[in-house]
């Protein structure tokens, strides 16, 4: 592995952790260019000014602010879907923005995302064994390791083999999103990004989702990057929270010390926020 | 799968039943007599009623629907056209072929053309090859396609004397060669499909173009992508196989077009097909013809239909194990 930057500008409470994160985000500054008519001009919009932050191995860092901040292009510019405008993202010590994409590709595997809607999460073509073996492509297992490893995977997700054959539509939203994350696991990830994993199911569901997650975490020592909106599910998750708010961070530090002594107004009135919703929940 | 099939086999026939049904009382109650076609207005109301006795309109309508039904059912005999005195079956079957050369390469050059391009425009979105294909085939979309016939005419034919402006074939077609033939059909044929395969091709460009563009977005397809799956294997055998599939309705539906013809195409081009053939007896007051050109297109419809399902049923292993 190539060891990345020594020199960057961390956030200050991640200096004293390993010089060799998994991911590390520097000087991120995104938006949408969108040319007019036949490309005689274009429209710009910046969406995200200039943020840093790293992920240890095994940590699990939460990116919280309200809808349309930035969050999920920051994931997509991560997954190499976005390019930035400026800034560095290092994966696995590569700049992924700056090696070529055959490079990328071979990477490209240990970086999984898991969408919060799993119903078009998963081909609706594709029976759930080839969903979750198609993860396992770049393994090149032979097809008894690959029944095998398919066979763990499901025990691991805690699914029954009995529903390999079924398609997602025949599947309830707990399933399928187990079904997703078995997917990215059979790619032996380092880095899972979870985009509002959550969001599509009803509270029960929920719940066991995220024991499953928290379970596979520390079984797999997994990194994870969250995306969401909610600081409950950050709170249950996240070893770090980075709050977001008009495309820069406003907060950002050790979960606890968010939730109990947020420095700024906006990260107090989310909190305050989820709080209420948690009363009624 | 062979259950499904048969009860939509039983929903075909009684369907079939009930449109033939209705076309048959609809035209029978429209406005206009047949019999002022051979008489004048003023002519004696004896002279009248022996030509509606002789097209057998003089008897209650329920009888003559059970004629009528009895004779198309049983020996496929669609009765005698009261304008030309020929047998309708015939007539329709003359009339078929050039309709159905016309309409087919039309509806193939539509499909193929409007798909490949509504694929390669989706995977160049918001690009030049994009916005430029678009905004032409939107053209092609928005134009009455007698209109589109006629400029094409006024350049190919008249301007430039390409190729002739009407007829299926020369006025010497019989003395050519055999690959002289040939070649004298396709020199006819290449503006009336033409015309109609670029209206035909600017819808299959807009349902293939936002099916594809769909499915490109799709979390899936963002998910085998970052799985690393090649850009290639993702276009072609994920985004197209899910994109496709609605085409298929689309072209069931379009079915019918191959037989009911396209009616101002074929006046344009002076083409002898079911189209031309429907005008007439509607403006003659033709009801044979009118009903068994009528009952050709509902049939198609419904066959359209059918064989969409099937092969939805063929190609989407999701019904296959429903």
């Amino acid at each position: 592995m190539v060891s990345i930057k020594s020199n960057l500008n961390l956030e200050p409470e991640m200096n004293h952790l390993s010089a060799n994160p998994i991911l590390q985000v520097e000087n991120l500054t995104l938006g949408y260019r969108r040319s007019a008519w036949f490309g005689t001009s274009s429209r710009q919009q910046l969406i995200i000014r200039d943020i840093s932050f790293a992920i240890q191995p095994n940590e699990t860092v939460a990116l919280v602010g309200q809808s349309g901040v930035g969050k999920t292009s920051i994931a997509n510019s991560i997954l190499r879907f976005l390019k930035p405008w400026h800034g560095n993202i290092y994966f696995l010590g590569q700049n992924i923005w700056q090696i070529p994409a055959s490079r990328f590709r071979l990477i490209r595997p240990r970086l999984q995302p898991i969408f919060q809607d799993s119903a078009t999460a998963l081909n609706p073509m594709m029976t759930i064994d080839q969903a979750i073996m198609d993860g396992m492509k770049h393994l090149k297992l032979s097809h008894a390791e690959a029944q095998q490893r398919l066979n763990e995977l499901l025990q691991m997700v805690e699914l029954e083999p009995a529903l390999c054959n079924h398609y997602p539509r025949q599947l309830s939203g707990g399933q399928r999103q187990r079904v997703v994350i078995a997917r990215a696991l059979a790619t032996e990830p380092s880095l899972l990004i979870l985009d509002e994993p959550l969001s599509a199911l009803d509270l029960v569901t929920a719940v066991q989702i995220i024991d499953l997650l928290r379970s596979m975490r520390q079984r797999l020592n997994l990194s994870c990057l969250l995306i969401t909106h909610d600081l409950m599910l950050a709170q249950q998750l996240a070893d770090r929270i980075i709050v977001l708010k008009d495309g820069v961070v406003i907060d950002s530090g050790p979960t606890q010390q968010i939730l109990t002594n947020p420095s700024h107004h906006f990260t107090r009135q989310l909190i305050h926020a989820a709080g209420i919703l948690n009363r009624k929940t | 799968m062979i259950k499904r099939l048969i009860s939509r086999l039983i929903e075909f026939i009684v369907v079939l039943f009930i449109g033939v049904t209705i076309i048959f009382i609809i035209i029978h109650l429209a406005p206009g007599d047949p019999s002022l076609q051979f008489c004048s207005p003023t002519a004696p109301l004896e002279q009248r009623e022996l030509l509606m006795h002789r097209f057998g309109l003089d008897q209650p309508l329920w009888k003559q629907y059970t004629i009528w039904l009895k004779n198309a059912v049983i020996q496929f005999d669609f009765g005698i056209s009261f304008f030309s005195g020929k047998q309708v079956g015939k007539m329709v079957r003359q009339a078929l072929s050039p309709t159905l050369l016309l309409t087919g390469l039309a509806l193939l050059f539509g499909i193929l053309a409007g798909v490949f391009l509504g694929i390669q425009a989706a995977i160049r979105q918001n690009k030049f090859f994009d916005r430029f294909v678009t905004t032409i085939m939107f053209a092609f979309y928005s134009m009455p396609s007698f209109w589109l016939g006629l400029i094409l005419l006024q350049i190919f034919a008249v301007q430039l004397n390409w190729l002739p402006s009407s007829q299926l074939v020369s006025v010497f077609h019989e003395q050519f060669s055999c690959g002289a033939r040939l070649w004298d059909y396709c020199r006819h044929l290449i503006l009336p499909v033409s015309t109609l395969g670029l209206i035909f091709a600017a819808s299959f460009y807009r349902y293939s173009r936002n099916a594809m563009l769909t499915a490109l977005s799709s979390e899936y397809i963002l998910a085998a992508q970052a799985r690393g799956t090649p850009r290639n294997h993702l276009i072609y055998r994920y985004a197209l196989g899910n994109s496709l599939l609605p085409l298929i309705s689309l072209v069931g539906t379009s079915l019918p077009v191959l037989f009911s013809g396209a009616l101002m195409i074929e006046v344009v081009f002076g083409l002898p097909g079911l189209g031309r053939l429907m005008t007439d007896a509607v403006l003659t007051r033709d009801y044979p013809v009118i009903v068994a050109a009528a009952l050709l297109s509902f049939f198609a419809a419904i066959i359209g239909n059918l064989m969409a399902d099937i092969i939805y049923l063929i190609v989407d292993p999701r019904l296959r194990h429903s």
